[in-house]
């Protein structure tokens, strides 16, 4: 029986007590390599793709007198219109059509259904949709809550106010 | 009057924590056991004071006191009784009243709960923490969120509360719900920063606040599906969820909790993953607070009008504070919490439940990211922005479809290590319900390719959690839907039930908008509508136009009305609930005499299941939180002893069998 211990790594020890690897030194480095590699490329991947969709998924708030004149707010773009509903411009059907300004331009909307009840002329709402051939095609409506907007006339519940006055200063 | 009593309990509540907080430290660093008593009477003024103030600000709101600016406000003589005395929480600093109520009322049971004692430094530092965390909600209470103003004027009548939040129950149950979860988890929270503070970062601290976790988490699930239900019920969309910053600041601190209460399995089991679980309690009691700014700040654009105010500067600082001290805490004691051992091998229980955990943190980053994402753009180049619901969706079923499979896998995975003879014996029947629920599903119209597979899955989840349920109860009787495993495959079948109605409601929603004149038939998806007219309804709170319509000979009412005391309008639909499908109507426009009425048909399936999910989820986490047949051992009362050092114990049985606490 061969009972002659390994030779030391050193010939000054003349035993060795370091802990050993057990397989191919290079065997272990390429491992070592390879799971954060792995990771990296994963994490990298899983980055990209999340950063595209963010970019697909933002839509930029453009006010009226902004189409045209900022990124994200061009022609073809999904982005969200913020104006005023203009007095009179409301003309109901099918598709729905009104008018909102901000800052004096006018921009008309064409919009897929019938607004929700909230949505009146004179208040500031909020379109979400595209610019195609100088109409602004919205398919959501959000209606900013004007804090001023005080009515006690129950009757106003069967119509649209849409040509009375702006009887209050509407917020943007 | 009404104004002294408030400011004055508020006054001493702010005084008492303050006090709490130094008697505390002083009392624990000088090791004086008779100034740590003095703390627990602090903690009991300030549950005095807690109390007083909200009953006074109820007390208020109920009298009509408009010389309050908050009853100003949200109180309206013409609100509903229900409706008025939930108006406390409708607003900003009723919220905070809300919320230190609940605060106070935790800090009150830990120091009843841990009465015997109150001289061990680990409940010691638990209380300083909470004591802080009162400190500071005091003192968003003192200063930008003071309820008790006085208004420059007194008014005859207020605007009462937003006409959302008076126009269904269930604005009485939401907001404490959702409050009691968010929190609940400052318990934990407070006991993790102990554990680091007195260096016992061993397993100890974990089984102390193992359940007062799983009652944050419970309230925080039911406060979410609530939501969800009355955002179903009034909102008029006919949705449930729209990733809104608001719905978002809750979910975060779920995913995170959610996250926790698996990986917290680990730890105690192993000992492993010890800096992984206090950054996750970390992370959730500060998403907590994050989302509190976010959404209370006015910072990020939501659907939910909550007034802007002052307190946001505040909540951001505080929500630094906790990161900062959570974070060089862990860094300070980073060597006692190095893990005693490694995962074997990635196909074992600790194996998915670390795989549950990255998928869970991906899922919390996603929404996170979408969430700030327009508050960093719009600080980068000042435009403002917003992220929209299909970049949540995206990414979400994706991470949604892995959570399932991994809660049909790891329920079968013993620890250590698993033979394939083992997965394939235990995986049987679920798989067989898999194909089972696909074939089902596939045959009853399923469309889409997500949807589908979410079907598939979910069969395969709940086939899993049912065969570990059978199991157990087969041996045990009833007590074998108690304990933790038991109990947290109750909590799953809820949660596979949320995920397999939520593929169905999202993926088979029908929609359709109907001009009808009074006395029109017309056929949607297969259901008989006739439109009868309209009629007027006055009541003292508002004045509605309601639709009667006739589904399948069944009359629903949806309306629109104008609240009187603010001239708001709002939209008001109408529900035949069914288990299988709702038939959801809204009255899209305000048809007068001889107007055709616009109305909008909206065929929702499976809806009901959500909150039937829900409630089992609910239900399944308080079964998790008692113990099951074995009893648990006293355990240590601290965790001096870490469990380095000792080997673990190979486990090669199935948990069900046993019917062990895993």
């Amino acid at each position: 029986m061969d009972v002659t211990p390994s030779p030391p790594s050193t010939p000054a020890s003349p035993l060795d007590l370091t802990p050993r690897t057990s397989g191919p030194v290079g065997g272990t480095r390429k491992r070592k390599w390879l799971g954060p590699l792995v990771v990296f490329v994963l994490v990298a991947g899983a980055g990209v793709v999340m950063w595209q969709l963010l970019a697909s998924a933002t839509t930029y708030y453009c006010n009226a007198d902004e189409l045209g004149a900022k990124t994200g707010c061009e022609a073809g773009k999904r982005f969200r219109l913020l104006g005023q509903v203009d007095q009179g411009s409301i003309v109901e059907g099918a598709p729905f059509k009104f008018t909102v300004t901000h800052n004096g331009k006018t921009v008309p909307v064409s919009y897929e259904g019938q607004p929700a009840g909230k949505f009146q002329a004179c208040v500031p709402v909020l379109v979400e949709g595209r610019m195609v051939d100088g109409v602004f095609m919205g398919d959501r409506i959000i209606v900013r809550h004007t804090e001023n907007y005080v009515a006690k006339n129950p009757g106003r519940v069967t119509g649209y106010s849409a040509d009375g006055a702006c009887s209050v200063e509407p917020t943007s | 009057m009404n104004a002294a009593i408030g400011v004055a309990a508020v006054a001493a509540g702010l005084a008492a924590s303050l006090l709490g907080f130094v008697t505390v430290i002083v009392g624990i660093t000088r090791n004086r056991p008779r100034i740590l008593r003095l703390g627990a009477v602090y903690a009991w003024i300030v549950v005095g004071s807690a109390v007083v103030q909200f009953a006074i600000m109820e007390r208020a709101i109920v009298q009509r006191d408009f010389r309050l600016a908050y009853v100003q406000k949200v109180g309206s003589k013409l609100t509903p009784r229900l409706f008025n005395a939930a108006a406390i929480w409708s607003n900003l600093e009723g919220s905070i009243l809300l919320w230190v109520l609940i605060l106070a009322g935790y800090l009150g049971l830990v120091v009843w709960r841990f009465r015997t004692r109150r001289s061990d430094p680990l409940v010691a530092w638990a209380l300083v923490t909470m004591f802080g965390i009162t400190t500071f909600f005091y003192l968003l209470l003192m200063g930008p969120a003071n309820p008790f103003r006085l208004a420059a004027a007194t008014v005859a009548d207020g605007r009462g509360p937003n006409p959302l939040l008076q126009d269904h129950v269930l604005m009485a149950f939401h907001p404490p719900l959702l409050y009691l979860g968010y929190v609940g988890f400052s318990v934990p929270f407070a006991f993790a920063i102990a554990a680091l503070v007195t260096g016992r970062v061993g397993e100890g601290w974990l089984l102390e606040t193992r359940r007062w976790t799983l009652v944050a988490w419970a309230f925080l699930t039911a406060g979410i599906v609530l939501g969800s239900w009355w955002s179903y019920e009034v909102i008029g969309w006919g949705g449930f969820w729209a990733w809104d910053a608001v719905e978002n600041a809750s979910f975060l601190p779920w995913l995170t909790g959610t996250a926790y209460l698996h990986s917290v399995l680990v730890q105690e089991r192993r000992g492993m993953l010890r800096v992984w679980n206090l950054s996750l309690l970390a992370a959730t009691f500060s998403l907590t607070i994050l989302g509190t700014f976010l959404t209370r700040s006015g910072v990020v654009d939501s659907v939910h009008s909550f007034s802007e105010s002052g307190i946001g500067p505040y909540l951001l600082s505080f929500f630094g504070v906790t990161v900062f001290v959570a974070l060089g805490l862990i860094g300070w004691r980073g060597d006692r919490l190095r893990s005693p051992g490694s995962i074997d091998s990635p196909v074992s229980r600790e194996g998915a439940f670390l795989a549950n955990n990255v998928m869970f943190s991906a899922f919390a980053f996603v929404v996170l990211l979408g969430t700030v994402f327009p508050l960093i753009g719009e600080a980068l180049d000042g435009r403002k922005r917003s992220v929209g619901a299909p970049f949540f969706d995206k990414l979400s079923v994706p991470i949604g479809l892995c959570l399932l499979t991994l809660m049909a896998i790891a329920p079968v995975l013993p620890w250590r290590k698993a033979s394939t003879e083992l997965l394939r014996e235990r995986l049987f029947w679920p798989a067989v319900s898999c194909v089972a629920m696909l074939g089902i599903t596939v045959l009853l119209g399923a469309r889409g390719w997500a949807s589908t597979i979410a079907f598939g899955l979910g069969g395969f989840a709940g086939g899993a959690a049912v065969r570990q349920l059978g199991l157990a109860m087969r041996r045990q009787g009833w007590r074998g839907v108690v304990g933790r495993a038991n109990g947290g495959m109750v909590v799953h079948l809820g949660i596979i039930i949320i995920a397999v109605a939520l593929s169905a409601a999202r993926s088979h929603q029908r929609t359709l908008e109907l001009r009808m004149q009074p006395g029109d038939n017309a056929t949607a998806f297969g259901h008989a509508i006739t439109y009868l007219g309209t009629e007027q309804i006055e009541t003292k709170q508002k004045f509605s136009l309601v639709a009667r319509v006739v589904v399948d000979g069944k009359e629903l009412r949806p309306r629109q009305s104008v609240i009187n005391a603010s001239g708001e309008p709002i939209i008001t639909p109408s529900v035949d609930t069914g288990l299988i499908r709702d038939v959801y109507l809204t009255l899209e426009n305000r048809p007068g005499d001889g107007e055709a009425a616009l109305i909008k048909v909206l065929i929702q399936p499976m809806v009901t299941w959500l909150w039937i999910g829900g409630a089992l989820t609910f239900g399944g986490t308080f079964l998790a939180a008692f113990p099951g047949q074995k009893r648990r051992l006293p355990t240590q009362p601290t965790s001096e002893v870490s469990a380095r050092g000792q080997g673990p114990r190979p486990d090669t049985t199935d948990p069900a069998l046993i019917g062990a606490d895993v």
